[in-house]
């Protein structure tokens, strides 16, 4: 399962943080689903509401809903237990350098989750 | 419980050069290696910043087994439909040998209409609700049909 991650020190950090690569990541998306948007195909059905879709999610509703995991390791611990109560013994595959993120932050997300996240999961 | 990363290009040209970009995942794959992830997965699509910086997912795996020891590499998928499955098989195959068997497959069918018409290879996705693929035509011979049959057993050696 193809997860967002963006982990920081504090809370506070996280979402303030990743609010510009996340906004960047559903606008090009938006942008590449209005390909969808004046076609039709009955294998494909749904497809072509697929930007009307992204348009609809916020940053805010990102965070609100849990559609991708972010905040600090105790957040991001809680998130991935409510992932894996709703969707079972999954197999979180993390993107962490979504919306032109510089490299420097996507490591930290990679290090701090592997530091004090992965181990209770192990 | 495993974890693994996933790389969706969606830099833009102008912001982020292909160079850049790959040097970074390079760089962040080797990390997730050492820090004790188990896979790496990439995208295949074409032409735009939704993804278009990976047409070839074993291009870049093929980078990445030479920069790390353990991780798995995943297709996250290939894309028969805008390639021939038996060059597809053998690349596959030939990743597999050069990663020392870390390889696993993902196919995926393609969704992204204006990749479908750029290759011209299908109609499907127009607007009479009826979606076929249609290849060129051609049948695969018979026994590239059976060689196509057990290509994800991914056994090395090609005839």
């Amino acid at each position: 399962m193809v997860l967002h991650l963006f982990v920081a020190p504090t809370r506070a950090e996280a979402r303030e943080e990743c609010r510009p690569y996340m906004e960047q990541y559903l606008r090009n998306f938006s942008d590449a689903a209005k390909a969808w948007t004046d076609r039709q195909s009955g294998q494909y059905k749904q497809y072509s509401s697929l930007e009307q879709m992204l348009d609809d999610i916020t940053y805010e509703r990102v965070l609100d809903e849990t559609r991708a995991i972010i905040g600090d390791p105790d957040d991001v611990a809680r998130q991935l237990t409510y992932i894996r109560e709703t969707f079972g013994e999954v197999y979180p595959s993390f993107q962490i350098n979504f919306g032109m993120m510089e490299k420097a932050k996507a490591r930290r997300s990679l290090e701090l989750f592997a530091r004090h996240v992965m181990p209770h999961f192990r | 419980m495993k974890f693994g990363i996933d790389y969706f290009p969606d830099a833009q040209p102008d912001r982020v050069s292909a160079r850049q970009y790959f040097d970074d995942v390079l760089d962040l794959a080797e990390r997730a290696d050492d820090l004790g992830y188990d896979s790496v997965e990439i995208v295949e699509h074409y032409f735009t910043s939704y993804g278009g910086y990976c047409p070839d997912p074993s291009v870049f795996l093929a980078a990445c087994s030479q920069r790390t020891r353990r991780l798995r590499l995943v297709t996250g998928a290939v894309l028969p439909v805008f390639n021939h499955p038996l060059k597809l098989a053998g690349q596959l195959t030939m990743l597999d040998a050069i990663s020392g068997g870390r390889l696993d497959v993902g196919i995926a069918r393609a969704f992204m209409p204006y990749e479908f018409d750029a290759f011209g290879v299908c109609r499907v996705l127009h607007v009479d609700g009826r979606a076929r693929l249609q290849h060129d035509g051609r049948p695969l011979p018979r026994r590239a049909s059976r060689a196509g049959g057990e290509a994800p057993a991914l056994s090395p050696g090609l005839p």
